[in-house]
This record gives structure tokens, C-alpha cells and sequence, in this order.
């Protein structure tokens, strides 16, 4: 399964990007919205993890582009408290699921795995 | 001129609320790292441990996992601290009492431990109230430290929340070391009365049956 991460923080983008292909997953990193879009494009992948806060693009204004040109990507938003109306909008516009960070990774995995089993593999 | 005062004591409030956002959700970023190189590393000595000294490898996952732990700890003050300073982004808010003491439960519990009592917030059904919730959070503060010092040694203090007719209702009950009932003396308002304004006028603490019991008011239109 190819899982793109973006994320404008490169250490986390980095390490969980390390911890998922140790686990078998083919994985590739952005650290913007406009990378993100480059990305998509070039890596096709059939998940997104998106960051809901990034300084060039906002996560839901990407998540609208993810859905309107590559509406079989899956995405699932990374959150932070305190923003509970951006995730119930992230969920309105399409997104899998919403997880708060810091991310657990036994939930990501478990939620990878069921998408992987709906056809995102 | 009160008026005045009042809107920049609102502005404060909003200017503090939001620096404090902004630096739980930084906090968050760190911790997030922090979590995931610990995780890393676990994944390689995991990967690796046919290659290890097993004592080695067990000090190193035990390490991690302790990492992890706190992580996980000093993510849930984060959350607390997020939700907390977002309370001042409006003077007025519609918000569920039990939430709120919850996060106020965060940081008062440390004090209670110095004390040597168990502080433990609990909910009783959903006790939606509009008002202030700086307020609200500031009058648990002040009754927090006025009842503490009444519990004994290895007692535990409760705050319970709970529905009532045009509010909500917070009970105080207070225990000694074996579950008995202490019977606590209520807060003298005059204590309370820098906390107390008119969005919070329909406070009132009561004694029953060695509890004390606070009327939340959900505030007037006129007082919106």
C-alpha cells in the first residue's frame, strides 16, 4: 500500500514515515501543501496522512483538492485539540477519519489496515 | 468606565488563552517527535534483537516504553491545557460543566496530591450551562483551595456535575481514608466574592447533608 504523509513538521513527517515502510508499507514524505499536490501526482499513493495545520495551505483546502482531482485517495487527518470544528469539517469534505496528535500508532495501523482491506490496496 | 474595564479584562483574557494555545499545540509537536523516535527505536531493537545482548535489549525497550508512557501523560496535560485556553476565546459560551471541571481537575490534582488527597472530578448526566467558562473555571479554582484544606490525610475530595432545571449543579463531597463521609463547612462567600459577577450571579453554595452543593445559572439574554 503507498501512504503519502504531509506534514509541515519533517521530524515527525520523517520519523513515521521510517516506522510505517519498517512495516512494509511504501511511503513517501511532503512538508507542504504545494509538495503535497507535486507529490500526489508523482507518487499516487491510495492514503494520505494531512497534517490540518501547515503554514502554505490549510489541511481542509488540500483535502478539497485531494477530493475533487484524485477522489480514490483516501485521507486521514492528523489534529490537534482544539480543533474540533476543522475536524468535523475535515469528516463533512470526505476524510476517513481524524486523529489526534500524538498519534497512537496501533490506531493508525489498525486504520491503514482496514482501508488497505476496503480496496485501497 | 466598568464597562471598559470589563472588555479589557475579556482582551487579557483572549490575548492569555491564545498564547497558551499556541504553546500547548507546539508542546504537542515536540511530543509528537519525541514519541515517534522513541517508537523508532523500539522498532529497531525489536527487529534487531537476535544481534542484541538481551539485557541490553530489554534496558532499551524498557526505556522506550517509558518514554512512551510519559509521552502519552504529558500529551493529556497538553490536550487539557489546549482545551483550557481555548475557554477564552468567548466571554459566553454554551460548554458542559463536567468537561470543564475536568480539565480544571488536571491541574488542581497535583496540588491535591502535596496535600495527600485524591481529587476526583465526576459527571452525573450532562450539565450543559451557557456562561462564562473562564469564570466558571476560576470559581473552581477558588473552591477547590477554600475546600481542600478541610480533607484529611488520604481522604479524597469529589466534584461532582450534574443537570439541574435551569443550569447545572456542582456537588462538593469530600471522604476520609476508609469512605466516610466529612462533613465540609461551606466557603464563606465573602472568599468567593472577587470571583463572583453578574454572569455568575445565580451561584449560590449551599450545605446539604454534608455535601455543598452550586447552583450554575445559565445566563439571562440580558446578560449576554
Amino acid at each position: 500500500m503507498k501512504i503519502l504523509i504531509i506534514d509541515d513538521e519533517k521530524e515527525f513527517a520523517g520519523t513515521l514515515c521510517q516506522r510505517l515502510q519498517l512495516r512494509g508499507y511504501e511511503v513517501a514524505e511532503a512538508y507542504s501543501g504545494a509538495e503535497g499536490i507535486e507529490e500526489l501526482g508523482r507518487f499516487l499513493p491510495q492514503l494520505v496522512l494531512l497534517d490540518l495545520k501547515m503554514p502554505d495551505m490549510s489541511g481542509l483546502d488540500l483535502l478539497k483538492a485531494i477530493r475533487d482531482s484524485w477522489p480514490a485517495v483516501r485521507t486521514v487527518m492528523l489534529t490537534g485539540h482544539g480543533s474540533g470544528r476543522a475536524a468535523e469539517e475535515a469528516l463533512r469534505l470526505g476524510a476517513e477519519k481524524c486523529l489526534m496528535k500524538p498519534v497512537e500508532l496501533a490506531e493508525l495501523l489498525a486504520l491503514i489496515e482496514e482501508n488497505a482491506e476496503d480496496g485501497g490496496e | 468606565m466598568a464597562e471598559e474595564r470589563e472588555s479589557l479584562r475579556e482582551q487579557q483574557l483572549y490575548s492569555f488563552g491564545r498564547m497558551l494555545a499556541g504553546f500547548s499545540h507546539e508542546m504537542k509537536n515536540h511530543l509528537g517527535i519525541i514519541r515517534e523516535s522513541a517508537g523508532l527505536i523500539s522498532d529497531y531493537v525489536e527487529m534487531n534483537a537476535a544481534g542484541l545482548d538481551p539485557a541490553l535489549s530489554e534496558r532499551l525497550l524498557k526505556a522506550t516504553a517509558g518514554i512512551e508512557q510519559r509521552v502519552k501523560l504529558s500529551a493529556d496535560c497538553c490536550r487539557a491545557l489546549s482545551g483550557f485556553a481555548h475557554r477564552a476565546d468567548t466571554p459566553l459560551a454554551s460548554f458542559e460543566l463536567g468537561e470543564l471541571a475536568g480539565e480544571s481537575a488536571v491541574f488542581l490534582e497535583r496540588f491535591a496530591r502535596l496535600k495527600q488527597v485524591t481529587f476526583v472530578v465526576e459527571s452525573d448526566g450532562d450539565a450543559v450551562l451557557v456562561n462564562s467558562p473562564t469564570l466558571v473555571h476560576h470559581l473552581l479554582y477558588r473552591l477547590f483551595f477554600l475546600v481542600v484544606d478541610q480533607v484529611e490525610t488520604n481522604g479524597t475530595l469529589r466534584f461532582i456535575s450534574s443537570p439541574a432545571a435551569d443550569g447545572a449543579l456542582l456537588r462538593i463531597v469530600a471522604e476520609d481514608a476508609e469512605t466516610k463521609r466529612i462533613r465540609l463547612q461551606v466557603p464563606d462567600a465573602a472568599d468567593l466574592a472577587g470571583a463572583l459577577t453578574a454572569a455568575a450571579a445565580a451561584f449560590e453554595p449551599a450545605a446539604v447533608d454534608g455535601e455543598i452543593l452550586l447552583q450554575f445559572a445559565t445566563c439571562s439574554d440580558a446578560q449576554r
